[in-house]
């Protein structure tokens, strides 16, 4: 039954999921850059506002999206009652001992939320909008130049392959082994923790020894089909760009430019 | 010349001791679907794996249309016998069928568009074209099986060896598997080698031989194999469940012919008691 | 001990995207003694049935409707039942883990279960889990002698070696014995003799009915080989697609040729022939084993010689 998609992915058609995955990730490094680049909140606005555009065109629930949020919900409070109560500024409101609530400290940790969410909203569009496979065909397309310095680009793409290959699998056999074991009276529901730790013996070793198996088996199969590692190997896939892309690339580009120049022109800086 | 040649081929696992397969004479003609039986432990499924150099002969020699292989001509020879192992989840390297078809032609580097062509021959070949966007984990074990074929035809070999490859799969899925090989066998030409402990599955083929104990012990047409139960239940083997309701019959006093063939069994049975 | 299930139903991931219902409504009764036989292709529901039995899968309780006002709107849904002996395996405070010392389940390809450093201590794991005080030294060791010598299995020889040292048949023997350790009363495999040559098939059944006569009363076992079921089975059951379409001994139920290929399902050899010999004028009745085919066929011709 695990016929969900590993790692969130969303599977609808829409602008975003059509686009190339390398132009996603670039995008999401520009992103990243553009957050950490602004001075203000008119910057973060820029950033926002192309965020929200690419949510709407993605056809992803906004319920999806809140889920991402929700998910650091904690870290965020956390952090932003430590810049309340700790940033040192000239309007104070409150104060007590070593703690005080200031203007500056209030507007500095609203700023640090908003980052935060948009950092955490923008990597979770990537996830739901690009496919496992996708974002590794992106990945080894973006390190192809690292071939020149021998990284072995190939062998991690094939890595990452045949790890999303078979995590489905080593899920289903978990569930398995332990159905298995539980048949035969293992608990592991309850227990202190030296219990719990020693219940997951009986899953854990016929797991590994599954693993080990499976990867001596699929090794056979890949030497059997010619496999003799990255070395003058063609590839068959192929990714290509298109219009979406390039309206991807503008607005990464323009949010950067946006941040930048009202940066340097120390529009609105805190 | 011979599609595949064994001579005096001997092989022990070190761990082991005592030979796995000894002294092993073979020979198999292009374009012939030889049936490989044997009971677990006979050494059958180390043939497989000795006749495309994943193991290492200890003694003897192995060629491929005249060519002995060597360890320095390993992917030459993986060029031309394929093979496809039991467990249909653990050959495949990608998630989507098409991309695993594709990665026996992008490891010998053909060009894009042949990798295409390959795809599609092989797709084609094993019935599974409706298939090619699909997600490997998920499909049924007789398709896993299919896929893992059509991984290995894309490397176009002229022989496919099949190393128990059906005994994972449910009846259908191991009818499924058998008519895919016989199709390639008498449309494509391609030389195969069922290895397989299912008596059934060897009635297809040109040629059965028998293993048992490291080596050949019985070799001939499956009909004549099967007129010999008494002979292979001594190597832990028996004949098709239809072959043993035959002989019973004809202990009991019927007139029946030795048949392997359900419709003609019934003739003879409705023949004998009218 | 009895096994009853009624209306059963089941859907995975309910309320969800990815929502399948696996069992609809399923009916039906095993009697305590039966060798009792599960047909169905992947997906059928067979495998979700097979785990309701020993809770592996619980009977969600929105499941269990009394109590709910009868009125026009809300017509009395028929009650789900799922009873094993004694055990009201829809009762959320069923003891679960008592349940599964009397019901025993063996997976598919039980050797890749094995985990422990010695064959002993893989068996002792289950007899170990279920006693309800710290048993003996002694008491183990009885426990596992006994289950390992009813599986064909010398103690002596085995007891002290890695499992991993083993064949594969005598790994699944040694997985089958930590199932049966604790005695209980009702045995349930799926597919125990899926990949297994000719020879090792026939000694699992052996085995099975060698349990069936001497450890536990009541074996069940899912299948997909037709002849395994008509040579094996008191009554089975077909499963397609998430409902249980026939339930009926082997005699009967190899006679529906038609309706069991319409749902995609194989006959034995047995029926195939019989079938035939019926196109071509000569009918005979016989219960599908190979032994009754042979002695009816032989004593035809007997009877018009």
């Amino acid at each position: 039954m695990k016929d969900v998609s590993f790692g969130q992915y969303y599977p609808v058609t829409s602008f975003i999921h059509r686009m190339d995955p390398r132009l996603k990730i670039l995008f999401l490094i520009a992103f990243i850059t553009a957050i950490f680049l602004a001075t203000s909140f008119y910057g973060l606005a820029i950033c926002a506002g192309v965020l929200i555009i690419a949510i709407l065109l993605s056809r992803v629930p906004i319920g999806k999206v809140f889920r991402a949020i929700r998910g650091i919900l904690f870290i965020v409070v956390f952090t932003s009652v430590l810049n309340v109560f700790f940033y040192r500024g000239e309007t104070v409101y409150w104060s007590w001992k070593f703690l005080s609530v200031t203007r500056e400290g209030l507007i500095f940790s609203a700023f640090l939320v908003c980052r935060l969410v948009l950092l955490v909203t923008c990597s979770s569009m990537l996830t739901y909008t690009t496919s496992p496979v996708e974002l590794t065909d992106g990945i080894e397309s973006l390190l192809t130049p690292l071939k020149w310095v021998r990284f072995p680009v190939h062998e991690l793409a094939l890595i990452m392959s045949i790890a999303l290959r078979f995590i489905p699998i080593l899920m289903d056999e978990t569930e398995r082994i332990k159905n298995a074991q539980k048949a035969r009276g293992a608990n592991f529901e309850s227990g202190g923790p030296v219990k719990r730790i020693r219940a997951i013996v009986p899953v854990l070793i016929p797991l590994l020894l599954s693993a080990l198996r499976r990867a001596e088996e699929l090794g056979d199969a890949m030497d059997a089909r010619c496999y003799s590692g990255g070395r003058k190997r063609t590839k068959f896939k192929k990714l290509r760009f298109s219009w979406r892309d390039v309206i991807g690339f503008l607005a990464g580009a323009g949010v950067v430019t946006g941040v930048v120049l009202l940066r340097v022109y120390g529009v609105g800086t805190l | 010349m011979n599609a595949l040649e064994l001579k005096g081929v001997s092989f022990s696992y070190e761990e082991e001791g005592g030979f796995r397969i000894e002294n092993l004479n073979l020979s198999v003609a292009e374009g012939e679907f030889v049936a490989v039986l044997g009971h677990n432990g006979s050494g059958k499924s180390t043939l497989a794996r000795l006749c495309n150099g994943l193991l290492e002969a200890d003694a003897g020699e192995i060629s491929v249309f005249g060519v002995p292989l060597t360890d320095k001509n390993l992917f030459e020879i993986r060029k031309n016998v394929g093979v496809v192992f039991q467990n249909p989840d653990n050959q495949t390297v990608a998630t989507y069928v098409e991309d695993d078809v594709a990665f026996g032609a992008e490891n010998i580097g053909l060009p894009r568009e042949e990798i295409g062509k390959r795809i599609d021959f092989a797709l084609k070949a094993t019935g599974i074209e409706e298939l090619r966007r699909a997600t490997a984990s998920r499909l049924s074990g007789g398709q896993k099986q299919r896929v893992a074929i059509a991984g290995v035809l894309a490397l176009k070999p002229k022989i496919v060896i099949l190393d128990e490859s059906t005994a994972m799969l449910d009846p259908r899925g191991r009818r499924e598997i058998v008519e895919v090989v016989n199709r390639l066998n008498k449309e494509e030409g391609i030389t195969v080698l069922l290895i397989t402990h299912f008596p059934e599955e060897a009635l297809l083929a040109d040629r059965a031989i028998v293993m048992n104990r490291g080596t050949v012990v019985m070799q001939g047409a499956p009909k004549e194999i099967f007129a010999r139960q008494e002979e292979l239940l001594t190597y832990n083997l028996d004949i098709p469940r239809i072959g043993v309701i035959c002989n019973r019959l004809r202990g009991l006093g019927m007139q029946i012919a030795d048949t392997m063939d359900e419709d003609e069994l019934v003739k003879e049975i409705v023949q004998c008691v009218s | 001990m009895r096994i009853v299930a009624e209306h059963l139903s089941y859907t995975y991931n309910a309320a969800t995207l990815f929502a399948t219902t696996a069992l609809k409504d399923v009916s039906l009764t095993v009697e305590e003694g039966e060798f009792f036989g599960i047909i169905g292709h992947t997906g059928s529901g067979k495998s979700t049935f097979v785990q309701h039995l020993n809770g592996l899968i619980r009977v969600p309780s929105s499941m269990k409707r009394y109590k709910k006002k009868k009125s026009k709107k809300n017509p009395p849904l028929p009650q789900t039942v799922l009873q094993v002996g004694e055990f009201d395996l829809t009762d959320k405070k069923t003891n679960f883990r008592e349940l599964r010392r009397h019901v025993g389940l063996v997976f598919q390809y039980p050797e890749y279960q094995l985990f422990a450093e010695s064959v002993k201590e893989d068996v002792a794991f289950g007899f170990k889990n279920f006693a309800e005080k710290k048993p003996t030294d002694g008491e183990v060791a009885e426990a596992v002698r006994a289950a390992l010598e009813v599986v064909g299995l010398d103690y002596n020889e085995v007891a002290g070696k890695s499992p991993f040292e083993l064949s594969g048949g005598q790994k699944r023997r040694v997985a089958i014995a930590g199932v049966i350790v604790t005695r209980p009363e009702v045995l349930v495999l799926d597919e125990p003799a899926a990949g297994l040559d000719p020879v090792g098939k026939r000694e699992i059944m052996e085995l099975l009915h060698k349990l069936h006569r001497e450890w536990c009363k009541t074996v069940v076992i899912v299948s997909h080989d037709m002849d395994e079921i008509s040579e094996n089975c008191t009554r089975a059951a077909v499963f397609a697609e998430g409902s249980v379409k026939y339930v009926l001994p082997p005699r009967e139920l190899f006679r529906k040729r038609d309706e069991l290929r319409a749902l995609g399902l194989d006959i034995p050899l047995t029926a195939r022939l019989l079938e035939k010999l019926e196109q071509a004028g000569v009918s005979v009745d016989c219960d599908f084993t190979a032994e009754d085919f042979i002695a009816k066929i032989s004593a035809l011709r007997g009877d018009r010689a």
